[in-house]
């Protein structure tokens, strides 16, 4: 009897020591494409470290990113989740008809932050010559909502809508709800492992922007959208982990009028997709290659208006409809963009704004009093 | 260090368990004092010197306290008859011996004075003294100096265990430990460090000197201890998520405020009783026989069978060293009254600094009166669910009280508790509840002797159908199957573990 119980006592010892020496003893992994971080190295012993408690964190940190199987511990921790009935795993609604979609309740959405963003917006709409969008981009969750779990809780769109349009008098908003919704009954408008719209739900956007806009807007097959990969897993999926055969297609359009330049923070590019992003994690970045600062695009549209967008990554698959009605585009991402936005109001004094958010992205988001500087 | 955490489980815990086996006996309790300090030092580099001292501090006063009690029984020895001195002599010696005897035992009780004034002084001055300024200046209305002391990890379990020594070597009932190693060792001892069970020195003192390293329990040590991590790490957490899901929620519904409390005490039971399984688990492992900590709390008819149930040593250590010092129930009822209040005032207090705990302490208190002079005998007629009933209801309650640190937000978490937040239920309430249904009932039935006895019914069947009837055989076939399923549960543990670290941080990457 003795053997049996040294011999358990080994065995699961041995299970804790042999992991713990090769997660301390393999060549450090650096990178994680899934979490789109740099994971933590075992940091070199000092004292000064070790008195100040940053070296244990910094070997806890690097003892849980370096052990080894860390994507299967991962995953298999998420489909014992699902399958004892949980319906959200790491903050992404399992939904229906093999959608992941981000989860956001009404405690999600940082109401005062997105009140003040919204006068940021209606102070820019009353700076300016042209005329200002607002353009939010609901959240998957407003939209497909017959695609949430049962009971789901989701914060409601209707009413932050409404305060947009109540405290913007100036800036036109363009309220996308009703129109995304009626689009989600027979096209795929969001992707399913991605918390972004598809090219079918930006051209929704398009259209509603060139109705607020007064500009003619074209059929979507007119410009000729083209699958450009069919397996793409997006950040929703990297969330949960698992993937329920919800691959994603990817169109872009083929056809527009054409770029002339494009500048992306002060490097010039040959094409607004960058084709190597399709065989990286982050397929999504075949839009222009992810987010810039600032990115100015040039066209021969001859139309002689410009148009300056403030935008998060939702934009990117948006803007190439609008290449054909605007010989300039510039497009600002507030995170990243670190120089005054009034001087280039001034550079483009009679240009078109366009404030183009993922609705609770805009609500979180606390770089948008840039807009006054 | 936490021992949910893969620096303890995959580097220290190896390390130790190799260097154990292969230290000499003599040997060990050094080993141990020296892993318990790195332990206690991963996460607390200086505050080791607390620790230290207390070390060094009790170590002292439990010699001092046995030297004087050595020369006050010298002073003891009378002088009876059997010397040919004359009856003045006698009693004259008497007299000066009685006087020297009394001088000792002054000196005894200053000593043991100075032990718990320090101990107290040093727990009171790190745990509370924020508090006490905090309330001063909110009392006063001006602002005042605040220290920003961080609570030094396990001080309130390891001054509780020194304290327990020197009273005891002062009550006589142990002897002063000389080796300041095995003493050390014995108030830094890693496995119950952090979050007890309190073992008192009592209970240990002959393990320090004289233990074994034997392969059963150390198999069912470990055993012991996955059990207890698989509580914590599969239950208590999955569960604490929907705690802090609701407790962070806007509105609450009557039905979301009682979820939210049934929720925090699930993760309490399950993470504090999976700690003390780890604890006890770790000592078995390195030859201790450290008391039980919790007998199926959740059980209970009555509150104060829930104590009974709950956190066990400590309960035992205010009963032994603050109830029947003060008297306990020998000197009539409102005496009795008086020491439940204090009792149960310090028990409170002492699970945190925050005047919430004070007020939990203060409920049970009219709680166990009331059960005292009045309820109990009602209930042990009364049918068995209404007992149940009572009490999961009251201990339910009272965990919404543990958990409201703020009296603003608890407020406001009992009048939702009590239907005054408008709704009784709504849409979220139903998608929690749905969704964590499964889990739900696991633990409801987890937290019950019932899956136990099942398994043990159930096996014992199994292994007569098989026609096992040899003890030795049943008994090596039940130990490889609980030793199965531990693996399986260490498994789904690293799983659950391994995820929480993970952290997908999509958008930025600084």
């Amino acid at each position: 009897m003795n053997r049996w119980y040294r011999l358990y006592f080994v065995v699961i010892a041995g299970f804790f020591g042999v992991l713990g020496l090769v997660t301390a003893l393999r060549p450090a992994k650096t990178f994680s494409p899934n979490e789109n971080r740099v994971l933590q190295k075992f940091p070199t012993l000092s004292w000064q470290a070790l008195a100040d408690g940053s070296y244990q964190e910094d070997v806890e940190k690097a003892a849980s990113d370096q052990i080894p199987g860390r994507n299967t511990w991962t995953k298999a921790a998420s489909l014992s989740k699902r399958s004892l009935g949980q319906k959200d795993i790491n903050g992404v609604y399992l939904g229906k008809d093999r959608y992941f979609i981000t989860k956001q309740t009404e405690e999600d959405v940082d109401k005062f932050q997105y009140m003040e963003n919204l006068r940021y917006v209606e102070y820019l709409a009353n700076n300016i010559n042209g005329k200002t969008g607002l353009l939010l981009v609901p959240s998957t969750g407003s939209v497909l909502q017959e695609n949430l779990p049962k009971y789901a809780p989701f914060y409601r769109a209707e009413s932050m809508n409404q305060a947009a349009k109540t405290v913007c008098e100036d800036a036109q908003v363009v309220d996308l709800l009703t129109d995304m919704r009626d689009a989600a009954q027979e096209e795929q408008v969001y992707y399913r492992t991605d918390h972004h719209w598809t090219l079918q739900g930006a051209y929704v956007g398009y259209s509603a922007f060139c109705k607020a806009f007064g500009l003619q807007s074209r059929p979507y097959e007119q410009f000729a959208p083209k699958k450009v990969t069919d397996s793409f897993l997006g950040t929703l999926q990297s969330k949960v982990l698992y993937t329920d055969h919800n691959q994603d297609n990817i169109y872009a359009i083929t056809k527009e009028c054409g770029t002339t330049s494009v500048e992306c923070d002060g490097k010039s590019k040959k094409s607004i997709y960058e084709k190597s992003k399709l065989s990286e994690k982050d397929k999504y970045g075949y839009f222009f290659g992810g987010n810039y600062g600032r990115v100015t695009l040039k066209t021969n549209a001859g139309t002689k208006k410009s148009l300056i967008v403030f935008k998060d990554s939702f934009a990117n698959c948006f803007v190439p409809f609008l290449l054909e009605q605007y010989d300039e585009i510039t497009m600002i991402d507030l995170r990243y963009y670190r120089n005054s936005v009034k001087s280039i109001l001034q550079q483009y004094n009679n240009s078109d704004c366009l404030v183009l958010y993922e609705m609770s992205n805009f609500a979180g988001d606390s770089n948008i009093w840039k807009l006054t500087k | 260090m936490v021992f949910s955490s893969v620096v303890f489980l995959c580097f220290f815990l190896p390390a130790v368990l190799v260097l154990y086996c292969a230290c000499p006996a003599k040997w060990r309790n050094g080993l141990l004092f020296l892993v318990s300090l790195v332990f206690y030092a991963w996460g607390e580099p200086v505050y080791i010197l607390i620790m230290l001292f207390s070390t060094v501090f009790d170590y002292g006063n439990g010699r001092l306290l046995e030297y004087l009690t050595q020369k006050r029984d010298t002073y003891r020895v009378r002088f009876f008859g059997e010397h040919s001195q004359t009856k003045d002599a006698i009693s004259e010696m008497t007299g000066i011996s009685e006087n020297r005897e009394k001088y000792y035992q002054r000196c005894r009780n200053i000593v043991l004075l100075i032990s718990i004034v320090g101990n107290l002084g040093i727990l009171g001055f790190f745990k509370y003294s924020n508090l006490f300024l905090e309330t001063a200046a909110s009392l006063s209305g001006q602002a005042m100096p605040t220290l920003k002391l961080a609570l030094p990890i396990g001080i309130s379990f390891y001054t509780f265990q020194t304290m327990s020594y020197t009273i005891d070597v002062y009550r006589e009932k142990v002897k002063a430990q000389h080796n300041i190693i095995a003493f050390g060792m014995y108030v830094s001892m890693f496995p119950q460090l952090i979050a007890g069970p309190i073992v008192r020195y009592a209970t240990v003192a002959d393990q320090l000197a004289d233990r074994r390293l034997v392969s059963e329990n150390m198999a069912h040590g470990m055993q012991r201890f996955l059990f207890g991590l698989g509580k914590k790490v599969l239950l208590a957490n999955q569960i604490g998520a929907l705690w802090s899901e609701i407790s962070a929620q806007d509105h609450l519904s009557m039905l979301g405020a009682w979820l939210g409390a049934v929720a925090y005490a699930f993760q309490i039971y399950f993470d504090f009783s999976g700690y003390s399984d780890m604890a006890i688990g770790l000592g078995e492992i390195f030859g201790f026989t450290f008391p039980e900590n919790f007998n199926y709390p959740y059980q209970s008819k009555s509150i104060t069978e829930f104590w009974r149930r709950w956190h066990m040593t400590l309960s035992e250590w205010f009963r032994e060293y603050v109830y029947i010092p003060l008297g306990g129930n020998r000197r009539g009822r409102k005496r009795q009254v008086f020491n439940l209040f204090v009792v149960w005032s310090l028990t409170g207090f002492w699970h945190g600094a925050s005047w919430n705990y004070l007020l939990w302490g203060i409920y049970f208190f009219v709680l166990l009166t009331v059960e005292k002079f009045f309820l109990l005998p009602k209930l042990e007629k009364a049918p068995k669910w209404i007992g149940h009933l009572y009490a999961l209801f009251f201990i339910v309650l009272g965990w919404a009280i543990f958990a409201n640190e703020d009296f603003g937000t608890l407020q406001n978490y009992l009048v939702a508790m009590f239907g005054g937040s408008g709704s009784v239920w709504d849409q979220t309430v139903v998608y929690q509840l749905y969704t964590h249904l499964p889990l739900l009932l696991i633990m409801a039935v987890g937290c019950t002797k019932a899956p136990k006895l099942c398994c043990e019914k159930f096996g014992d069947l199994l292994l007569q159908k098989a026609g096992v009837h040899q003890e030795q055989t049943r008994v090596k076939v039940k130990f490889i199957a609980v030793s199965v399923y531990s693996f399986i549960v260490l498994l789904f543990s690293f799983a659950f573990l391994i995820s929480g670290s993970y952290n997908p941080f999509l958008y930025f990457r600084f």
